[in-house]
C-alpha cells in the first residue's frame, strides 16, 4: 500500500518528530563534528539552541574518555553497524557546566550525498542508574540481612543442640540417680520389713498394745515408701521407652479379689471394698503387671481419698470384646480447676496435699493405658466422689 | 462314711463336672481322698498375703486351692455365690464367722478350728466370714464355690469401732 504522505509531508512529519523526540538525537560526520542535533539533547547537556553544532561529539564526553572515545568512533565510522553503544559499560555524559551524567547511546549510520553520517540516540539513564544502584543496595543490605539472620539461626540451632544434650545428658544423670536411689533405698526397706514382720510376730501375742502399734505404724511406712520408690522406677523406665507391653491370659475376676485382699490392709476403719463382675467371660488377654498396677492405683487411690466408713465399688465388665474396669469412691473429690491436670506428674489436686503421694500414680497409669490401647475417663464431684472408668481391649492385639 | 473313690485332682475335677446329683457337691468332696501333694503344682506362696490358686473353673463351679503362710489371714469377706465348702488339704485354719453389719458394727458369731477331715459350709446371705492360718505351719485349703466367684465384698473388722491414733500412742 503506498504512503498517503508525499515527500514534503514526509520531510515535515520527521522534523517534527526529530524536534519533539522524548531522547536526544545527534547526528554528525565523519569528523566527529555535530551536524544536528534535537532540542532534547541541548537540554540534556543544559546547552543553549544552537552552542552544539558544529561542536565535535567528544564536547558531550567526560574529558578523561574523550580520547578512547575518538578511537571507537573512528573505528565505528569506518565500519558502522547498528548498534547499541556501550551496553554492560558505565557510559557517561558531560553537561556543558562540566558535570557528569549516565547516558545510554543507540547508533546508527546512513549516507547522504556520498558522505557518511552517523546518527546517535542519547538517553539520560540517571534514574534508572539510581534504582539499579538502590536495588542493588537493597539486595546487598538483603543478602546481608539474610547472612545475619542465618548466622543467628546457626548460633540459636548450636546453642539449642548445646541445650538438648546438657538436657539429655541431665536427664539420663537424674534417671541414673533415680533409679539408683530407689533400687539402693529399696534393700534396706526390704530389710526393715523382713525385721518388723519378725517384731511383728514375736510381739503377736504380746499385751504391749503399744508395741504393736508402733509395728503397724513402721509397717504402713514402709510400705508408703516402697510404693513411692516404685513409681519412681516405673516412670523412669516408662519415659525410658523400656517397658514393652507382654499380653497373656489372665483371670480378671481372681485379678481383682487378689488385689482387694492385698489393698485391704490400707483400708480406713469402716471402709468396705465391694466387687463385682459382670459378664460371662472373665479371661482377659492383657498385661498381667500393667493391667495390675492400674487396678492398684486406682483403688489404692480410691481408698486412699476416702473417708472412713464409706464403700468403695470395684465393678468389671466384660461385654463385646471389652474389659470396662469402674472404680467408685464416696471420696473428697477433685476440684473442678485441677481435673483438667489430674494425669499430669508430680500433680497434686488442690484438696489432697495432706494426704501422702506423689503424683506420679495417675500419670503411670494413662502411660501403662497408653502401651496397652486403653483409655482412662473419670466423673468427679467435689465432696461427693469419684468414678474412674478404664476401656481396654479384652484381647491386646499387640 | 463315703467310700473314697476319689485319688487325684484329675478324678477330682471329672467328677465336679459331672451333675452334682443328689448328694450334691459336698458328697464329691467327701468321696475324695487325694494324697496334699498332689495339689502341689497349684500350691503358690508369696510371704506378704495368702494366694488364690484356680485348679478348675466351669460355668456351675470353681474349685481353687488357697495358700497361707503362718499368719496370714483373708480379709472379713462374703461373695454372694450360692454355696461354698471349705476344706483344709494341708495344716489348719481358724474360720471366723460374722453377723451382718448393723448399726453397731461386725459382730463376731462363731470362731472354728477345720482341720484336713473338716468341710465347712457357707451359703448365701450369711457367709461373713474369714480364715486364718494362726499355726507356725503353712496351710492350704481346698476351695469349691458353686457357681463361681463373681463378688467379692471385704468389711473392716473394725466397723463401728473408735479408733484414736496418737503419734506417740
Amino acid at each position: 500500500m503506498p504512503s498517503r504522505f508525499d515527500t514534503d509531508q514526509l520531510s515535515r512529519i520527521g522534523s517534527l518528530l526529530f524536534a519533539s523526540a522524548a531522547e536526544g538525537l545527534v547526528v554528525v560526520d565523519g569528523t566527529g563534528m555535530i551536524c544536528l542535533k534535537n532540542p532534547r539533547l541541548d537540554h540534556l547537556f543544559g546547552y543553549a539552541a544552537e552552542e552544539l553544532l558544529g561542536q565535535r561529539i567528544e564536547t558531550l564526553i567526560p574529558m578523561n574518555r574523550r580520547e578512547n572515545h575518538e578511537r571507537q568512533r573512528q573505528g565505528y565510522h569506518a565500519d558502522p553497524v547498528q548498534r547499541s553503544m556501550g551496553s554492560g559499560l558505565d557510559l557517561m555524559g558531560q553537561r556543558k557546566d562540566g558535570s557528569h551524567f549516565p547516558v545510554e547511546v543507540s547508533l546508527n549510520h546512513f549516507e547522504m550525498d556520498g558522505e557518511r553520517f552517523v546518527m546517535g540516540l542519547v538517553s539520560d539513564v540517571t534514574k534508572r542508574r539510581q534504582a539499579e544502584r538502590d536495588l542493588l543496595a537493597t539486595n546487598a543490605s538483603l543478602e546481608e540481612r539474610v547472612q545475619k539472620r542465618t548466622l543467628e539461626l546457626l548460633t540459636t540451632q548450636e546453642e539449642l543442640h548445646q541445650a538438648l544434650e546438657a538436657e539429655k545428658e541431665l536427664n539420663a544423670l537424674k534417671s541414673r540417680f533415680v533409679s539408683m536411689a530407689s533400687h539402693e533405698f529399696r534393700t534396706p526397706l526390704s530389710t526393715i520389713m523382713s525385721s518388723v514382720d519378725l517384731i511383728g510376730r514375736y510381739t503377736e501375742n504380746s499385751p504391749e498394745e503399744r508395741t504393736h502399734k508402733h509395728v503397724e505404724r513402721i509397717r504402713a511406712k514402709v510400705r508408703e515408701l516402697t510404693g513411692m520408690l516404685n513409681d519412681f522406677l516405673s516412670l523412669d523406665k516408662l519415659e525410658q521407652g523400656s517397658v514393652s507391653c507382654n499380653p497373656a491370659e489372665l483371670d480378671v475376676v481372681h485379678m481383682s479379689i487378689e488385689l482387694i485382699e492385698e489393698l485391704r490392709s490400707l483400708a480406713k476403719p469402716g471402709q468396705e471394698i465391694e466387687y463385682d463382675h459382670i459378664g460371662n467371660e472373665r479371661i482377659v488377654f492383657q498385661d498381667r503387671a500393667m493391667l495390675h498396677n492400674v487396678l492398684s492405683n486406682l483403688l489404692g487411690n480410691a481408698i486412699k481419698y476416702s473417708p472412713e466408713n464409706k464403700r468403695i465399688d470395684l465393678t468389671t465388665v466384660i461385654d463385646a470384646g471389652t474389659l470396662t474396669i469402674q472404680v467408685k469412691d464416696s471420696g473428697i473429690g477433685i476440684p473442678l480447676e485441677d481435673q483438667q491436670h489430674l494425669f499430669e506428674r508430680f500433680f497434686r489436686a488442690g484438696n489432697a496435699f495432706t494426704v501422702q503421694g506423689t503424683g506420679l500414680g495417675l500419670n503411670i497409669v494413662r502411660k501403662y493405658l497408653d502401651l496397652m490401647g486403653g483409655l482412662i475417663t473419670f466423673v468427679s464431684t467435689p465432696g461427693e466422689g469419684t468414678t474412674f472408668t478404664v476401656t481396654i481391649a479384652q484381647r491386646n492385639s499387640a | 462314711m463315703p467310700t473314697k473313690q476319689i485319688r487325684t485332682v484329675e478324678e477330682l475335677i471329672k467328677a465336679l463336672e459331672k451333675e452334682p446329683g443328689t448328694g450334691g457337691y459336698l458328697s464329691i468332696l467327701e468321696r475324695a481322698d487325694i494324697p496334699s501333694e498332689l495339689f502341689g503344682e497349684y500350691c503358690t506362696w508369696h510371704d506378704k498375703h495368702y494366694t488364690r490358686n484356680c485348679i478348675a473353673r466351669t460355668n456351675e463351679f470353681e474349685l481353687l486351692v488357697i495358700c497361707y503362710e503362718p499368719g496370714q489371714s483373708t480379709s472379713i469377706h462374703d461373695y454372694n455365690t450360692q454355696e461354698a465348702w471349705v476344706h483344709p488339704i494341708m495344716g489348719s485354719v481358724v474360720e471366723e464367722r460374722f453377723e451382718p453389719p448393723t448399726d453397731g458394727g461386725l459382730r463376731k458369731v462363731s470362731s472354728a478350728k477345720l482341720v484336713t477331715d473338716s468341710f465347712s459350709y457357707l451359703h448365701n446371705g450369711r457367709s461373713i466370714h474369714r480364715y486364718i492360718n494362726n499355726t507356725e505351719e503353712r496351710a492350704a485349703t481346698l476351695n469349691l464355690y458353686a457357681r463361681p466367684l463373681i463378688k467379692w465384698k471385704v468389711y473392716d473388722e473394725r466397723s463401728g469401732e473408735p479408733r484414736i491414733d496418737t503419734p506417740d500412742g
